[in-house]
């Protein structure tokens, strides 16, 4: 019923329903996540939630904003408010917010000039408009930069959205699952498919200043490019570039011809078993189709997720005793080893 | 209810019932879940419902009659063991270690199947009634023992006698001679399924009627309880997930990986197939054995202290026994003469764990298998798997005479695949295999095993047909070669940093030996390729028959037991 009288919700930034362990949460909001598509926060504020932590997205003059969810007054939810005369009012005492989170009325008061006490103002939060996704970070000081997709960073070409969807399970677990393509002829039967009895040859997994990379070939079944190659299948190279923690791109070049499609993935962990993706996509003509493309991505999706969604434990074991690797598994092998080597994720708790 | 302390109690977790054929069932005990399936051959397999490879559940797993394959990846797992017999991802290499999921023991009682999570058999005291009627599993959103005792007033209330028994279960009598016996399957703290027996056969009627009866009061009684317990939040059983063991959870290094301990088996069955040759099964002293790829062969130590390599008969998920043939060799050095003399029915004898070299590859459009006499038993365990994964193949079979064809009990299981060659010339053996191998296609694969003089005619044929290295695949039962072991050299280990000197008359393995390396060694003739390792920098004299004429251009492995060098000096990668 009573909080108690320490001012306890300002002791510690871990939000009350945590779903990760204390030592993750505190490693994971040091990165910037995406929240939100550019295109979606109009003119009026959108809930979003990011590792447990509820968040408003809101657009003002300035750009977009992104702040905690609760008004320093009495704790409403400001995401059920509106905007009006370009500031964020609270729908419960009408307080307005300017873009910096900074109070600039309080419609209660009926006098002019009236001090408005500094720390009446919204926990506000860094954010990153890239590639028309919005990228914030609860710590001040991130401390991994924002992925750089080739293809995609081109001003020149057009980028396509393709629509969000929650997966029920960890961020990691997708990322391991996009990263994988030993899957692919098994999982993705109805789509570009490729072919049960094809091995997946040896491949090397590098490091790089963000990340992870490596390339691998492949034989597609069908033909999903524009780029008037005939065929009924298609040998192509994957480039995967992982940027730490949960974004990749991959380019997706048939060998027979100069077409390259780049196709970003970045997924928002909104709790420990629940996730957000947001995926962009552009290709070498500059200009792809968004009703093909988006169609594609949806089925391809839908495959997958089934899948992410039934591993078990839902936690993905950092520990690599838990599962069994085949020299298919090299990326997921890396990944896992430099989550917790590199940043200390899934360290055992401390009693 | 503590999950501690009912994890080594028999619970019926699934009716017999629920186990159509070539289905794979969901089942849950104490929070724990299962994919539970029977195999063509009837037995029930309980398995962990997790692919160890990435956690995705089993039961959205395809049951192929003796294997189960896993939807994400591919991989499948025997029956019985739950051995992994094959990685699509990987589709030439045998898998190199035992990778195994989590299997439980379950027993069919009652129209039920049981499993205790730690139960032991000796545990397991239910007997199987004469005459029975299965009621059909009801699921009761209430912790077990709620439901017990519930469920016990619920029939006293109706005037019949009632107990609960010692184990947990209740008695109900409902007559002079009736009498249903109920047992209840914690699935989680508070989710439990209430599963019934009468101790009668009914015809169809009374059976109508009584079923309709019981059903009616269950579900009243569901409704009731429901309602009492719907404000009660328990925390749902976490079950512990076990690591696996280190070996399995690295990428394997190509190369090495010897054999582990060895297995012991009873000789249940000794017959002649065939002139000459002799089929023994083996069953596992205790237990199932380990599974197998087909190709396997194991090493029998014989009770005159010999090694010899027989491969596995066996088809998919055959893991309640081993099955091999072997030959009478007319200059018998003591091996198949020993089998043929001394084995008999109740013998024990020590076998090595399955080890493959010469693994199947299960990717090919068409699959050709060309056997001469005794080769047929490694190709008879090839056909079986790809029979069962309807895939096409060949068998070529070629023999003296009626007499000599082995296992036809196996051969008339895939009939429709084998073609027979009786009495012919080596001359007309080469015509007819000619015509086998004149179109090599995409996609296909050959695989040859006989005596030395077909097998090498045979790849001569193919390789002059221009078929490619890599879809030629061969087993050798010796090497027939002259060893020549008249050079000597100077060896480096690379990652141990030892150099030895190789004289003439002496192999690098034994060398090795002598200074306390011990590389896993099997027919140490150069035919079965157990010792192979890589070799860094030097060049290689080839003398073994187990590389391809490919793989030994590739100058980067050797067979350490014949192969020397040319070079003055090798630097081998152990």
């Amino acid at each position: 019923m009573f909080q108690t009288t320490n001012n306890s919700k300002f002791v510690s930034d871990v939000p009350r329903n945590n779903t990760f362990s204390e030592n993750d949460w505190h490693i994971l909001s040091s990165f910037w996540h995406p929240v939100a598509f550019a295109k979606d926060i109009k003119d009026s504020p959108v809930s979003a939630k990011l590792l447990d932590v509820d968040l408003v997205i809101y657009r003002t003059s300035k750009g977009i904003s992104v702040a905690k969810d609760i008004c320093p007054h009495r704790g409403t939810k400001l995401s059920a408010g509106w905007i009006s005369n370009d500031n964020l009012v609270c729908p419960m005492h009408g307080l307005c917010f300017d873009g910096g989170g900074t109070c600039t009325k309080i419609p209660s008061v009926n006098r002019d000039n009236v001090r408005i006490p500094p720390r009446l103002r919204l926990q506000s939060l860094k954010v990153e408009e890239r590639y028309g996704i919005v990228f914030t970070s609860l710590k001040e000081e991130p401390i991994w930069p924002i992925p750089v997709w080739p293809g995609i960073e081109d001003a020149k070409n057009k980028l396509l959205h393709f629509p969000t969807d929650t997966w029920h399970a960890a961020a990691s677990r997708h990322v391991e699952n996009f990263n994988d393509v030993a899957h692919f002829p098994w999982v993705h039967k109805e789509t570009f498919g490729g072919y049960e009895n094809d091995p997946i040859p040896d491949y090397e997994v590098n490091h790089t200043d963000y990340g992870l990379t490596f390339d691998i070939p492949y034989l597609e079944e069908g033909n999903r490019f524009p780029d008037e190659v005939e065929g009924f299948e298609r040998n192509v190279v994957y480039t995967y570039q992982l940027t730490f923690p949960f974004s990749t791109i991959i380019m997706i070049s048939p060998v027979d011809s100069d077409y390259v499609q780049y196709f970003a993935d970045t997924v928002c962990p909104v709790s420990a078993h629940e996730t957000k993706i947001f995926q962009v996509a552009t290709d070498t003509t500059g200009n792809p189709d968004f009703d093909t493309l988006s169609k594609e991505t949806l089925m391809i999706n839908n495959e997958d997720k089934g899948f992410v969604e039934s591993q078990h434990p839902e936690d993905l074991p950092l520990d690599l005793m838990e599962e069994i690797h085949i020299p298919a598994d090299r990326m997921s092998v890396e990944f896992r080893r430099t989550l917790a080597k590199k940043f200390g994720l899934g360290a055992p708790l401390v009693n | 209810m503590k999950r501690e302390s009912l994890l080594k109690k028999w619970f019926p977790i699934a009716s017999s019932s629920d186990l159509v054929r070539r289905h794979v069932f969901h089942a849950q005990l104490l929070g724990r879940e299962f994919a539970v399936w029977r195999a063509d051959d009837g037995n029930v397999n309980v398995w962990e419902n997790r692919c160890l490879h990435r956690g995705v559940r089993l039961s959205i797993g395809i049951n192929q009659g003796s294997e189960l394959v896993c939807q994400y990846h591919g991989w499948r797992y025997a029956n019985r063991t739950a051995g992994c017999t094959y990685i699509p991802a990987h589709p030439a290499d045998a898998p190199a270690r035992t990778i195994s999921n989590n299997t439980y023991s379950a027993r069919e009682f009652l129209g039920m199947i049981w499993v205790g999570e730690e139960a032991i058999d000796k545990n397991f005291s239910y007997q199987e009634l004469s005459e029975k009627t299965v009621l059909r599993p009801v699921p009761i959103n209430a912790p077990m023992n709620v439901v017990s005792k519930g469920l016990l007033k619920e029939y006293l209330d109706q005037n019949h006698d009632g107990k609960l028994l010692e184990d947990g279960s209740l008695e109900v009598t409902l007559g002079s001679d009736r009498k249903i016996n109920f047992f209840v399957q914690p699935q989680d703290s508070k989710l439990s399924v209430v599963r019934g027996v009468l101790n009668k056969n009914l015809n169809k009627k009374e059976r109508y009627i009584f079923l309709k009866n019981q059903n009616f009061l269950i579900e009243r009684f569901k409704d009731r309880i429901e309602d009492t317990v719907k404000n009660l939040i328990l925390d749902p059983m976490k079950p512990e997930i076990s690591q696996i063991s280190k070996d399995i959870s690295e990428i394997p290094k190509s190369g090495a990986g010897g054999r582990t301990a060895d297995l012991r088996v009873e000789v249940f069955q000794k017959a002649l197939t065939s002139e000459g040759v002799v089929s023994l099964k083996l069953t596992g002293i205790s237990g199932d054995l380990p599974s197998f790829q087909p190709g396997a062969h194991i090493d029998v130590h014989l009770q005159n202290g010999l090694i010899r390599q027989y491969s596995l008969i066996n088809g998919p998920g055959e893991t309640d026994y081993y099955q091999i043939g072997v030959k009478l060799e007319r200059e018998s050095k003591g091996g198949s003469d020993n089998i043929h003399n001394n084995v008999k029915v109740g013998d024990v004898l020590a076998i090595s764990e399955p080890r493959n070299n010469f693994p199947l590859r299960r990717d090919a459009v068409q699959t050709i298998f060309i056997a001469g006499g005794i080769g047929i038993t490694p190709l008879l365990s090839m056909s079986q798997a790809l029979d069962s994964m309807g895939l096409n193949f060949e068998l070529h079979y070629f023999v003296q005479n009626e007499q000599e064809i082995s296992f036809k009990e196996i051969l008339s299981k895939i009939e429709k695949n084998v073609i027979l060659y009786k009495g012919l010339s080596p001359k007309s053996t080469m015509t007819k295999i000619l015509s086998v191998l004149s179109s090599p296609g995409f996609a296909k694969n050959l695989y040859v095993c006989g005596p030395s003089p077909m097998l090498e005619a045979t790849l001569k044929l193919a390789s002059d047909l221009k078929w490619p290295d890599e879809a030629v695949h061969f087993e050798y039962f010796k090497n027939t070669n002259e060893i020549d072991d008249s050079s000597s050299f100077e060896i480096e280990l690379a990652r141990s940093a030892l150099s030895l000197n190789v004289p003439s008359g002496k192999s690098i393995l034994e060398v090795l030996r002598e200074n306390g390396v011990d590389l896993p060694s099997s027919c140490e003739q150069g035919a079965c390729g157990t010792c192979k390792v890589g070799v860094i920098k030097g060049s290689i004299d080839h003398q073994d028959v187990y590389l391809n004429s490919s793989e030994k251009a590739d100058d980067d492995v050797m067979m350490t037991c014949v192969s020397r060098a040319l070079s003055d000096r090798l630097i081998l990668d152990i």
